[in-house]
C-alpha cells in the first residue's frame, strides 16, 4: 500500500488503470442492462416494476461499501498516516452521497407503486436517510477547513464515529419489523432470488462497482492535482511577498 | 417502450433516468475538474512557479523606487 504513497507514482497508476477500468465498466453496464430488460422475466407479484431492483440494490450496496472505504481511509489517515488516505476519503465522499441518493430516490419510485407510499419511517429507510445526511455532513466539513491535512484528520474522526450506522443499515431489516423486505442475497441459507433475476442483478452490481472504482481513481487524481495547485499558489504568494521585501 | 414496461412504466423510466443523470453528472464533473486543475498547473508552470520550473529571477527596487532585474 505504501508503494503508491508517492503521488507521482499513484498518478502513473491512475493513468494506466483508468482507461481499461472505464471500458470494463461500460461493457458490464451494457450487458447488465440487456440482462435486466431482455433476459430477466417480470416478477409474479411486482410485474415489470421489479426492474428497478437492478439499479436500486447496486446503489444501496455502493452506499454502504463507499462509507466502509471511507472508514478504512480514515484509519489510514489517523493510525498509519498514509499520505493518500485522506485523498481517498475526500474522493469517495461525493460518490457515496450520490449513490445513497440514487438508492433513496429509486427506492421511493419502487415503493410508490408497490407499497402505495413514497416513504415510510421504517428502520431501513430511516437509517439510509441518516447515512445520506452523514455524507452531506462530511462533505460540509471537508469544505469548512482550508488546510487539507487538518480537514482530513477532522473528517477521519467524524467518519469513524458515523460508522456505527453501517451495521444498523445492514441489519435493520432483521432487528426491527420493517416494511422493507429482508435480505435476499447474502443469507446463511443462500439467496432467495431465482437465477434468472440473480445473475442480471450480480452483473449490474459489478457494473456499478467498476463505475465507482473508475470515478474514485479519477477523483483522487483530481484531488492530488488540486493540492499541487494550492501548494504552488502558496509558493507564488510567498515569493511575491519576499521579492517586495528584498532590498 | 412504455407499453412493454407495464402500467408503472413511468416509475421505471424515472428511476433509470435519474440514475443515469446522477452518474453522468459525476463523470462530467470529474472530466471538467481534471481539465481545470491541469490548466491551473500549466499556468503556474508558465509563470515560473511550477514544480519543474526555474524560480523567476528576483527583482530589485532602486532608490528611485523603480523595479530593476
Amino acid at each position: 500500500m505504501f508503494r503508491f504513497a508517492n503521488p507521482a507514482r499513484f498518478l502513473a497508476l491512475v493513468a494506466a488503470a483508468l482507461p481499461p477500468l472505464s471500458v470494463i465498466a461500460a461493457l458490464l453496464l451494457a450487458i447488465g442492462l440487456w440482462l435486466a430488460f431482455v433476459v430477466a422475466p417480470p416478477d409474479y407479484q411486482q410485474g415489470e416494476t421489479v426492474r428497478i431492483m437492478f439499479i436500486h440494490v447496486p446503489a444501496a450496496w455502493l452506499a454502504i461499501g463507499c462509507y466502509t472505504l471511507m472508514a478504512a481511509s480514515a484509519l489510514g489517515t489517523l493510525v498509519w498516516k498514509h499520505p493518500l488516505a485522506d485523498v481517498s476519503a475526500k474522493a469517495a465522499a461525493p460518490l457515496g452521497a450520490a449513490f445513497t441518493l440514487i438508492c433513496l430516490v429509486t427506492g421511493s419510485l419502487w415503493g410508490k407503486p408497490m407499497w402505495g407510499t413514497w416513504w415510510v419511517w421504517d428502520a431501513r429507510l430511516t437509517s439510509v436517510l441518516v447515512l445520506f445526511l452523514m455524507y452531506c455532513g462530511i462533505l460540509a466539513l471537508w469544505n469548512a477547513i482550508e488546510d487539507p491535512s487538518r480537514a482530513g484528520r477532522a473528517v477521519a474522526v467524524l467518519t469513524l464515529v458515523g460508522f456505527v450506522n453501517i451495521p444498523i443499515v445492514k441489519f435493520s431489516v432483521d432487528w426491527w419489523n420493517t416494511l422493507h423486505q429482508p435480505a435476499s442475497i447474502i443469507r446463511m441459507s443462500g439467496p432467495t432470488i431465482h437465477a434468472s433475476m440473480l445473475w442480471p442483478l450480480l452483473v449490474m452490481i459489478a457494473a456499478f462497482t467498476f463505475i465507482f472504482l473508475s470515478l474514485h481513481l479519477a477523483y483522487m487524481r483530481n484531488e492530488i492535482l488540486r493540492r499541487r495547485v494550492r501548494t504552488q499558489n502558496l509558493l507564488a504568494a510567498r515569493r511575491g511577498g519576499s521579492e517586495a521585501l528584498s532590498p | 417502450m412504455t407499453g412493454l414496461l407495464g402500467e408503472h412504466s413511468g416509475f421505471i423510466l424515472a428511476a433509470y433516468g435519474f440514475t443515469a443523470a446522477v452518474i453522468l453528472s459525476l463523470i462530467v464533473h470529474a472530466v471538467r475538474d481534471y481539465r481545470d486543475q491541469r490548466k491551473a498547473l500549466d499556468r503556474l508552470d508558465r509563470a515560473g512557479f511550477g514544480r519543474n520550473s526555474a524560480p523567476p529571477a528576483p527583482t530589485r527596487q532602486t532608490s528611485a523606487g523603480e523595479v530593476a532585474p
